[in-house]
């Protein structure tokens, strides 16, 4: 790969995968890279448990979002707040007061209009992408389980709601995200089962069902190879002779062992890989990350992550 | 809970409930414990999934029979059942249940809404799984029932969800929709939300979001029975949690959060499992090259100079993994003690056929210690 991969010329950039994979880790990454490019840029977690902002190695951040460092704002969704700003900005209704505690009506409505939960979501991150001052917006989204229903909430309401306001709001939000100049998803994988079984399905939901561009796929926590080319077959000698022999101290049995599981381990993940590429689409970027082993003593590790990834992405 | 044991809470519990963060392998693990009762008790067990790793699932024979148990294994003493939850099949079941007549029954699934709310309806695949688990305790065809819970952001959803579905009907909000347009007085105290609703939204929608909210509240009655009833057998003593996590800060973070609410309201935790934890090896300095064995390495090693590179990187890799599993341990730390804790190994590849979960199996059963 000699060209930059174009991923942060986009407005919005939605970050998905599995549970726990490192969604968060690599949105956090994509936005440094991305301030750092001297991008204006607001990374936003979705699901609020606050791990955007522990990754990013700062306290905890809210809806009204804070300058974490040049460049890059953070916040978190608050589909809540979401509504009361809509009403207000939007349907020019000052005083949501009015019609009763907002929280209330906003479980209500969730629960009884389908998607509306998610618009709210979705709507607020196009909101920013379209009409505020940011280069990119990127949302450090819900897991693989509910991200089609999410991305697809607009088109679904459209067919649901055949009238009042939101009605042409949604043709220019399903503008914003059906075009793949504007609009990319990013998958995040591990190189594990089921990881990789979720995320080629995945990737033909969001581009077929929820009809947004895939822009990546990210497969995070890959396992450093240990040994070169040359030296495998070396070790795998020495193993070999080192088992059938008394005379080895425990010291070095138990070197063979952790190498000998650290290696398994590895190639288990290359497998996995392998598997990933060959389900993935034709042409699709992969970009590899590398697993951080002592996340503590590298301020956990986003600083390497995100260089890891500007190197993949060759920015 | 001092002096018990994996087996035992198997043992003296007919429902265990496993329950951690997504992603944490709570699949596995449930498949696991059932395995273990199966092969060590007399008795039917059932262990029911949602969402499994599809691997596991089709290869224990359980995928495209989605809600009806299937055995799994019965080399044991015992027989060890799967099932899969269908949530959609399992509110056609409620509605079938709850309808008064057939005609309101074949309103409400007819209703184009019901394929959407069914899906989000007051957390509707938890409150699905709530209602599989109550009908399966009640048929009394199963000695224990193992119920892997489904993914959600918080555990907790799971607990809420029979609540929740009593809050739904109590609330006023389904009240105001649902008023009979012949009431005046109550009319006037909606017009605020009815205007704001139709303007956002546009009346046919909402007239259609009514119709259907009135079908669904001729429900009530046997809805909220239901929920109550679903939700006294979860703090009834004859069911146990079992909370697992991985040895990383998040799970682990989640995993002491729930077990301090399971404590709240009484349903305190059996035991923790911690997946995929770095295997310890056995101590010993990492040492030295051994000393007798020096020259037959030189000699059967091609190309020789590159053994000493190699047997850097090994020692490396041993301090590594020395390193993860004591900040692994560190970590457990915050876990509260006083309870069975387990810890599974990473294994070395992925569990996907019986085998593999009676290998897990085996480490389960092994006598845990109680987290300091
Ligand atoms: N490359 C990596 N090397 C080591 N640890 C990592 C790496 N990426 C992520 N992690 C760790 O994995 C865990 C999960 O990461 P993260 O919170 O980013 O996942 P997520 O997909 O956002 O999870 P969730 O679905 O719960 O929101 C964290 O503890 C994180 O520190
Ligand atoms: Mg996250």
């Amino acid at each position: 790969m000699s060209t930059p991969l174009g991923l942060l010329d986009r407005r919005l950039l939605i970050v998905t995968g599995k549970g726990g994979v490192g969604k968060s880790t690599v949105s956090a990454a994509l936005a440094q890279c991305a301030a750092t490019q001297g991008r204006r840029t607001l990374v936003c977690e979705l699901d609020a448990k606050g791990d955007l902002a522990r990754i990013l190695g700062t306290d905890p951040v809210d809806y009204s979002g804070r300058e974490v460092r040049p460049d890059l704002v953070a916040m978190t969704m608050d589909t809540e707040r979401s509504l009361a700003e809509y009403l207000k900005v939007q349907a020019k209704i000052p005083f949501v007061g009015r019609i009763g505690p907002l929280a209330r009506v906003l479980e209500f409505v969730a629960t009884a209009a389908p998607g509306v939960r998610e618009i709210l979501t979705i709507g607020k991150l196009a909101w920013e992408a379209r009409e505020s001052d940011y280069d990119l917006v990127i949302a450090d989204a819900t897991a693989t389980g509910h991200i089609v229903g999410q991305l697809s909430s607009p088109a679904a309401i459209r067919d649901l709601v055949r009238l009042g306001m939101i009605r042409h709001q949604l043709d220019w939000m399903l503008e914003l995200l059906e075009d793949p100049s504007k609009t990319s998803a990013v998958v995040v994988a591990t190189p594990e089962e089921m990881p990789v079984v979720e995320t080629i399905e995945l990737v033909g939901r969001v581009r077929d069902d929820a009809h947004i561009d895939v822009g990546a796929a990210v497969v995070n926590r890959v396992l450093p190879a240990p040994f070169t080319a040359a030296e495998r077959p070396v070790f795998d000698t020495l193993a070999a002779i080192v088992s059938e022999d008394d005379r080895c101290p425990p010291g070095f049995l138990a070197a063979v062992e952790a190498t000998t599981h650290a290696l398994r381990r590895r190639d288990v993940g290359s497998a996995h890989l392998r598997r990933l590429r060959d389900g993935l689409p034709t042409g699709l970027p992969v970009l590899l990350l590398p697993e951080i082993f002592d996340a503590a003593a590298t301020n956990g590790g986003i600083d390497l992550i995100a260089d890891a990834l500007a190197a993949e992405a060759n920015w | 809970m001092t002096g018990s044991t994996i087996p035992s809470i198997l043992a003296d519990h007919r429902t265990v409930v496993v329950a951690g963060s997504g992603g944490v392998g709570k699949t596995t693990v449930a498949a696991a414990l059932g395995s273990l009762a199966a092969r060590t008790r007399e008795a039917r067990v059932l262990v029911l999934t949602v969402d499994p790793a599809r691997r596991l699932a089709t290869a224990l024979g359980v995928v495209g029979v989605e809600g009806e148990p299937r055995l799994v294994d019965s080399s044991g003493s015992g027989e060890l059942w799967m099932a899969m939850l269908d949530a959609r099949q399992e509110w056609d079941r409620l509605i079938e249940r709850h309808a008064p007549d057939q005609q309101t029954r074949d309103a409400v699934m007819r209703n184009h809404l019901y394929d959407n709310i069914t899906r989000r309806f007051a957390h509707s695949h938890e409150y699905a799984a709530m209602e599989r688990l109550h009908q399966l305790q009640t048929s009394g065809e199963w000695d224990l029932i193992v119920l892997d819970t489904p993914p959600s952001r918080n555990a907790l959803d799971l607990l809420d969800a029979p609540r929740r579905m009593r809050d739904f009907f109590s609330g006023r909000l389904l009240g105001w929709l649902t008023v009979p347009a012949t009431s005046r007085l109550t009319l006037q105290a909606l017009r605020p939300f009815r205007l704001v609703a139709n303007r956002i939204l546009g009346g046919p929608f909402i007239a259609d979001l009514t119709d259907f909210f009135v079908l669904i509240k001729t429900m009530e009655k046997g809805f909220v029975e239901r929920a109550t009833e679903v939700e006294s057998s979860l703090s009834d003593e004859s069911t146990a949690f079992v909370v697992v996590t991985t040895p990383e800060i998040g799970p682990v973070e989640e995993a002491a959060r729930l077990i301090e609410e399971l404590d709240r309201r009484s349903c305190p935790t059996g035991a923790i499992v911690v997946n995929r934890s770095t295997p310890r090896i056995a101590d010993g300095r990492s040492a030295e090259f051994p000393p007798g064995l020096e020259q037959r390495l030189i000699e059967g090693i091609e190309p020789p100079e590159l053994l000493g590179r190699v047997v850097e990187v090994m020692h490396d890799t041993l301090g590594q993994m020395r390193h993860t599993a004591a900040l692994e341990a560190l970590l457990l730390e915050s876990l509260p003690g006083g309870m069975p804790a387990v810890s599974l190994p990473m294994m070395q590849s992925d569990i996907a056929d019986l085998e593999g979960v009676l290998e897990l199996a085996n480490h389960l059963a092994a006598s845990p210690a109680a987290l300091a």
